[in-house]
């Protein structure tokens, strides 16, 4: 009998978050299922309401803490995008002193001073929106490893529900930008590939920077 | 004296699915039996709560089976129920059937 291979994402995935002890059988469960011929939407499914289930249980058994994380967690990225906002508009007025008052006037100095060095359509700008974005995602991972170090036992728990809000602020984001769009807004298209770029991709640098300071002790949340 | 547990609505329905697959009950045959008596879709993750949250109240306990190659080299983690879940089940059905009693609105299979 040839044996399909279930989708490897959604087992990685099933296996980082789902309970440690149980992995396994729920794992060969899901696989026996797909080897009856349901397919892989079915498989993704059934994964993330088992993780999500798992990680509505953990949150229940202790809401302020986890509330608590969630909120320094956010403010901790809000303060890392903040800090790197400030060096971009710098190197931004450094190389056009003549436009600081346009920045002021409209985006605001320095709350939204990401913006400064995220303009795509002025192709002298290309650098600065390159080390923008690559700032982004360099924070995306430091926010990723802080999470998982500072934790403890929840580590898992408080990645995923802060990848969960992260993920649904950037969906609102994005419907925002395609709203932008319809109504021909200046550089609103470029704004839109970025947060569809961001959209898978900044849930895998949390998780890459948050896998990678895991402890392998760490006990996964039991659902 | 400890309080009795309760069962929800779908942790009755996974006892009872429990008993009536008797040895061998998993996940999935848990699953099907519910899918087969109830007509409705149930996630395998609805299930793995329940059994979860039955066995930390002592109505169940679990034990692995044998790794085969149909589930890619993993063990099933079979349940059966406990003389105390019995117990509750069976108390359980007969509260169900005192409220059931002398219900005109439910008589006639019309609701």
């Amino acid at each position: 009998m040839t044996l399909r291979s279930a989708p490897v994402a959604a087992t990685w995935f099933l296996k980082q978050f789902g309970s440690n002890t149980e992995n396994e059988s729920v794992i060969g469960d899901l696989f026996e299922q797909y080897q009856r011929g349901r397919g892989s939407i079915w498989y993704w499914r059934q994964v993330l309401a088992i993780v999500f289930m798992g990680l509505f249980r953990e949150i229940q058994s202790d809401k302020r803490l986890f509330l608590g994380a969630l909120i320094r967690t956010w403010c901790l990225w809000g303060g890392l995008q903040f800090a790197s906002g400030v060096v971009l508009l710098a190197i931004y007025v450094l190389r056009h002193p003549e436009q600081i008052q346009f920045y002021v006037r409209v985006y605001g100095f320095p709350l939204l001073a990401l913006h400064a060095g995220m303009r795509p359509s002025h192709p002298a700008e290309w650098n600065i929106s390159l080390l923008s974005v690559s700032l982004n995602l360099l924070t995306l991972a430091v926010v990723g490893r802080v999470v998982a170090v500072s934790s403890g036992n929840h580590s898992k728990a408080v990645l995923l529900m802060f990848v969960t809000t992260f993920v649904a602020a950037t969906a609102g984001s994005t419907a925002t930008q395609i709203v932008q769009v319809i109504r021909n807004q200046p550089d609103a298209l470029a704004f839109l590939l970025m947060d569809l770029v961001a959209l898978p991709l900044a849930p895998a640098l949390l998780f890459v920077g948050g896998m990678r300071g895991l402890s392998p002790a760490s006990p996964h949340f039991k659902h | 004296m400890a309080a009795q547990p309760t069962l929800s609505n779908f942790e009755l329905m996974v006892m009872l699915a429990i008993i009536r697959i008797g040895e061998g009950a998993y996940g999935v045959s848990i699953s099907d039996e519910i899918e087969e008596t109830t007509g409705g879709e149930v996630l395998l993750g609805s299930v793995y709560d329940a059994v979860n949250r039955l066995e930390e109240k002592g109505l169940i306990e679990s034990s692995l089976g044998e790794a085969t190659p149909e589930r890619g080299g993993r063990a099933k983690r079979h349940f059966r129920t406990t003389s105390k879940g019995l117990r509750l089940v069976r108390d359980t059905q007969r509260s169900l059937v005192k409220l059931w009693k002398g219900l005109p609105q439910l008589k006639g299979g019309e609701a």
